[in-house]
């Protein structure tokens, strides 16, 4: 499957902004099943300054700077991506294993593993979060299998509500109200898996909408999305989206990836001056019939 | 002398001259004395003069260190360490010293620095490993919970292209002796290892107070170690390269340390609202735009170094976003390398042992202090059998100055204790006490006024040791930063108790002969490119945020100037005529030019009592409640003058540091005291104008003096206004008594006697205080000594600036005014002229210092916004 996404942020000042600076996680990454065709930052004022790098996740990030008084920011991302779809095996390695894989790696896979088997800003646990993942994870049930179960639960037994959480929830918070949006889910999910020791890793990204029957999609009505992933030994990475419990396949296109939100949010930046601002987010994710000229 | 030195002797000798015994414990190692009772080689020539000084010489040793140490301007955190009245006053925690070194001899300490360089080796090589390939996860020898989950692991300096060139410039080591004679590690101190310009700072006052103790102990010097660091430093900076210290300013607890260090050194001191980052480059903020920095000395922690890296903390962040990028692409040195902080605490000291065999091949030199790290089960275990027996703190975490000894876990209890450990053990290490030894206190407790004779008592004690990784090697400060533990084992740094010089003595004593009298000065290389930097100096690179420090000083230093006087001469009126009718109104009208006073249309007050007149003028003195107050001019002057420091004279400092130590500021405002305080307000007022003095005199008329100038003189000028428009606009019944309190509220009745020899008039006053440019203390005067400064100020085309216009403007009007004009009283009883022209003056005034702000110190404001663009939003409903 080939999209189109484009993902447009737009910031109004209430006063002008003399200086601002920016890390910008808009460009979708290449993975085993998904690889960019193409990817443009449009970004107005004209006059900045802007510098790609690869943080240590290996996502690739913009770093964007602005010196001349502005009263708006405007950050467009277009890309071009194929998906693949991949029907995960979840097989019979005990979370168990993977939680010794982790804390003694042998291996780079294990390695790179390890470092999201340790609660980060937004995931840290309690008992009570503690107790809600065990239910998943019985001893010697394979991680995968227990993974997809706490991926169920979370959809089954939490609120989606926008109202009940905001942009710095923990996931101990989220997971006392059983309720929240993808981000609290996510969270809640590698809370629980690294109080385990489940190393379990945030991603970032879009998903495709569809319009209910005979009705028209609204542009700029999709949205960015985030679910999870978790690591077994044997299987590698598998992608797991407890908002929408399901495993994410076609209609799920990556862009980042890191231990929670603090890691990978799409645009986080500073500004000097400014006083209020409003945000304006538009994301459309389309199909595109023709594979796309790069 | 050196015949009998059995400890005997030496209390007996002490004794004969006023002391007291030195007292062992049995079986507990003694730093001085040795099982036999004998004073130790190395301390023999330390001993010897200590009691040849005699009682009176002691306690004289203890009193000058002191005084050096004051004058120096050392203390803790002056806003965060705290008594009850200290934390609302701001008064400063005292530094705590004592004046009796600890002294090392050069074969154990040869033992001793090679046991500290050796693990800084090893350190460094950790932090290569685990920012780069992490071999140490995957061969076993470092457990990826300890680094991963520390905290102190800062992912974004991971996998950089080009690493920094070294992770480990400068380490900090805390040692402590244990009871039976072993040295072992207490904590590693990475990220900051501060401390360093307080043993300079307790060096050099130990030095100057006690040279003959120095000279007859055969104690090693510390300069060359600081030449040594000075030199690392410069060779990562460019030819006329910028090096800066970077702290997070006056109210973390060792800025001291670090603005001392950064004079020594010759850094450029500044704090996170200085700092920018352009185009992947670090620049330093001046008046005359961004400077490039090349090698920065990192006093602050590496996370929030660079907001864009720390979401969510940006508000607590210490560098400009944008910085981790130069660091990355090499073109800023930091120092030391963000993330330093991974390995801090006790992270390492599970490993430490067999790292230092598989790293370096070598033996470990120096064991651990006993401590369990709760991320082995093992370990956890143990601890969960007696959980009191220990104290729990976060793995990476190292004591500060000011931190806490609490647990981290006190309060839980099983099975919860027990259920969190199992989850996230690896967070926490449980340290033993360690059963120290003793070294001998010249003041056991830290008492900061015990200043009796000198007698000595055994105390437990730790030192941080410095460690710089230098081009041949690491080589290790001669010397430290000792403290003697205030009570009980201890199982880190013990930052609260008194601290120590630490005195590391050669076999032969005497052979390096000169007094201290403060280290030499360097006589390297480095000298020479630091005084070519010098004379290229404009002047005009001074930092934006210190010019708005020295701008403000001068401003506060006239507010407290008038609230002291008009406190003088209210207590004086108080105390002369307490009984004529009309005082109490005028004492109230004058006191109200300093305290919040009713608005002009308001019905006059009812003239206070003697009582309440009491009570406003200890408010007005010492209440730290009240905005206006002597009290609290003053601490702005001390934290201004503070971070403007490098640009005042020695003897501007020292008067600043003696107006702030005045015991009038920690009364408490009792109005039963009220008409006693007038000889400390005097007092005040003297050392504000000695200052004045030395700051006019002994600065030359660069930037930074220009500031201070206009500052003052804006000040001054807006007093005069608002006197005239409270004092003389509308005259009164008894004019003369008023206009009496008015000129000795100028300090100008004396002029104008001489000048007029009446009962004091209106018009000859206006003349005298308003129009006069002669008399340094009018209008006119303050206005022309602005504009002056005003003209000199750059400017960025051939036009006059704003605020050099409006002062033209308003020192024209005052030119072409009439004293007898501005005299007239009209049908409503008022002086229309008079007053229109001085509300004039107070306004042109406040928007010249607005104007200024804007235009030379709005960009060093760290007022930095943190934007998102917020969470994952949900999906919205089609339609909806």
């Amino acid at each position: 499957m080939i999209y189109s996404v484009r993902h447009k942020t737009i910031y109004r000042y209430a006063d002008p902004v003399t200086l601002s600076s920016h890390r910008l996680r808009l460009s979708p990454r290449t993975t085993p099943r998904q690889s960019v065709r193409r990817f443009r930052l449009e970004i107005s004022p004209a006059s900045h300054t802007l510098v790609a790098e690869r943080d240590p996740f290996g996502n690739a990030a913009h770093l964007l700077e602005i010196r001349e008084s502005h009263a708006a920011l405007s950050i467009e991302a277009r890309s071009v991506v194929e998906v693949q779809a991949e029907e995960p095996e979840l097989g019979f390695t005990p979370w168990e294993a993977a939680v010794a894989a982790a804390r003694a790696p042998e291996g780079p896979n294990a390695l790179a593993a390890s470092g999201f088997a340790f609660p980060s800003h937004y995931t840290g646990a309690d008992d009570a979060l503690e107790d809600f993942a065990r239910e998943s994870f019985a001893p010697g049930r394979p991680v995968l299998e227990a993974a997809r179960d706490l991926t169920a639960r979370i959809f089954r037994d939490f609120a989606y509500d926008p109202a009940a959480t905001d942009a710095a929830t923990t996931a101990k918070e989220s997971c006392a109200a059983r309720a929240g949006v993808c981000q609290d889910f996510a969270h809640v999910f590698l809370a629980g898996c690294r109080a385990l020791g489940v190393p379990a890793r945030y991603v970032s990204g879009y998903l495709l909408t569809r319009p209910p029957e005979g009705q028209e999609k609204l542009v700029g009505a999709d949205a960015s999305h985030a679910w999870v992933s978790v690591w077994c030994p044997v299987a590698g990475w598998v992608d797991f989206d407890p908002t929408n419990d399901c495993i994410p396949g076609l209609e799920h296109v990556t862009c980042a990836w890191g231990r929670d939100y603090g890691d990978v949010g799409p645009v986080t930046g500073v500004v000097l001056g400014g006083g209020g601002h409003t945000l304006e987010v538009a994301v459309d994710v389309s199909p595109v019939a023709e594979p796309a000229i790069g | 002398m050196n015949a009998d030195f059995s400890a005997a002797a030496a209390s007996k000798a002490a004794e004969r001259r006023g002391g007291a015994g030195y007292v062992q414990r049995a079986g507990v190692h003694d730093e001085m004395v040795d099982a036999a009772g004998v004073v130790r080689p190395a301390w023999r020539g330390l001993v010897s003069a200590w009691i040849e000084a005699g009682p009176e010489g002691r306690g004289q040793i203890g009193r000058d260190a002191r005084r050096a140490l004051e004058e120096a301007g050392l203390s803790f955190n002056p806003y965060l360490d705290t008594g009850p009245g200290a934390a609302r006053s701001g008064v400063a925690a005292p530094w705590r010293f004592d004046h009796f070194p600890l002294a090392i001899s050069a074969e154990e300490w040869a033992r001793l620095a090679a046991g500290v360089a050796q693990r800084t080796r090893m350190a460094e090589k950790v932090l290569a490993d685990i920012y780069g390939r992490q071999s140490l996860f995957t061969s076993g020898a470092l457990a990826p919970a300890a680094v991963l989950g520390g905290g102190g692991y800062m992912r974004a300096a991971a996998l950089w292209d080009r690493p920094p060139k070294r992770w480990l410039l400068r380490s900090a080591v805390d040692v402590a002796r244990t009871a039976s004679g072993e040295w072992v590690v207490l904590d590693d101190a990475f990220d900051r290892p501060e401390g360093v310009g307080w043993a300079l700072a307790n060096r050099v006052a130990l030095g100057q107070a006690a040279s003959e103790m120095f000279v007859s102990s055969g104690a090693r010097r510390l300069a060359r170690w600081f030449d040594a660091l000075r030199e690392a430093l410069e060779r990562d900076a460019a030819a006329e390269g910028r090096m800066a210290c970077v702290t997070p300013g006056p109210s973390d607890p060792a800025y001291f340390s670090y603005a001392y260090l950064a004079r020594y050194l010759g850094l450029t001191l500044v704090e996170p609202g200085d700092l920018a980052a352009r185009d992947g480059e670090a620049h330093v903020k001046t008046l005359e735009g961004l400077r490039r920095v090349d090698v920065m000395l990192r006093g602050a922690s590496s996370a929030g170094i660079d907001p864009l890296y720390a979401p969510g903390r940006a508000g607590h962040s210490v560098g400009p976003p944008g910085l981790l990028r130069a660091a990355r692409l090499g073109r800023v040195s930091i120092v030391n390398a963000i993330g330093a902080g991974a390995v801090d605490g006790r992270v390492l000291a599970p490993f430490s042992a067999q790292l230092i065999r598989d790293l370096l091949g070598e033996e470990p030199i120096l064991a651990e202090a006993e401590s369990l790290w709760l991320g082995d089960p093992v370990a956890r275990a143990r601890y969960l059998d007696d959980p009191h027996g220990w104290r729990v703190t976060e793995t990476a975490a190292v004591s500060r100055p000011g931190s806490g000894v609490e647990d981290a876990l006190a309060g839980l209890e099983r099975p919860g204790l027990e259920r969190k450990l199992a989850r996230e053990g690896w967070r926490y290490v449980a340290r033993a006490p360690v059963r120290t030894g003793l070294a001998p206190c010249a003041q056991a407790g830290g008492a900061a006024d015990a200043l009796s004779g000198g007698e000595l008592t055994g105390a437990p004690f730790a030192m941080r040791l410095f460690v710089l990784a230098g081009p041949e090697g690491a080589q290790v400060m001669p010397g430290g930063l000792a403290f003697s533990a205030p009570e009980g084992p201890l199982d880190a740094l013990p930052w609260r108790g008194a601290s120590k010089d630490v005195w590391v003595v050669d076999a032969a004593p005497g052979g390096a002969g000169l007094a201290l009298g403060g280290e030499p000065a360097a006589t390297s290389r480095l000298g020479e490119r630091r005084r070519v930097a010098h004379l290229q100096r404009t002047g005009r690179d001074l930092l934006s945020r210190v010019a708005d420090d020295l701008f403000w000083l001068g401003r506060y230093g006239e507010r407290a100037d008038l609230t002291l006087r008009v406190l003088k001469i209210v207590i004086e009126r108080m105390i002369d005529a307490p009984r004529r009718a009309e005082e109490p109104a005028l004492l109230a009208r004058l006191l109200a030019l300093r305290m919040d006073a009713p608005p002009a249309d308001a019905a006059p007050e009812p003239a206070p009592d003697v009582a309440e007149l009491r009570l406003r003028i200890m408010r007005l003195a010492v209440d730290p409640e009240l905005p206006e107050s002597a009290t609290r001019a003053v601490e702005a002057i001390y934290w201004n003058a503070n971070r403007a420091r490098a640009h005042l004279s020695r003897d501007a400092w020292r008067d600043v540091g003696a107006l702030h130590a005045a015991p009038l500021w920690r009364m408490a405002p009792d109005p039963a005291r009220a008409l006693s305080i007038g000889g400390r307000i005097e007092d005040a007022i003297r050392s504000l104008a000695a200052f004045a003095g030395a700051s006019h005199e002994n600065m030359t008329r660069n930037f930074a003096w220009r500031f201070l100038e206009l500052g003052r003189r804006l000040q001054r000028g807006m007093h005069v206004a608002q006197m005239f428009r409270a004092l003389a606009a509308t005259p009164d019944d008894d004019e003369p008594t008023t206009l009496y309190a008015l000129l000795l509220l100028c300090d100008s009745f004396f002029a104008y006697r001489s000048r007029y020899l009446t009962t004091p008039e209106a018009v000859p006053a206006i003349d005298l205080l308003i129009l006069d440019e002669a008399n340094p203390r009018s209008l006119a005067y303050q206005v022309a000594q602005a504009e002056a400064v005003l003209g000199a100020l750059p400017r960025a085309t051939p036009y006059r600036n704003p605020e050099h216009r409006k002062a033209l403007r308003l020192l024209t009007d005052l030119r072409v005014a009439e004293a007898p004009a501005l005299g007239e009283v009209d049908a409503t009883g008022r002086r229309a002229a008079l007053l229109g022209l001085v509300d004039d003056a107070e306004e042109a005034l406040l928007a010249i210092a607005e104007l200024v702000t804007n235009a030379y110190f709005a960009h060093a404001e760290p007022a930095l916004t943190e934007v998102s663009a917020m969470r994952f939003e949900p999906p919205k409903e089609p339609g909806a």
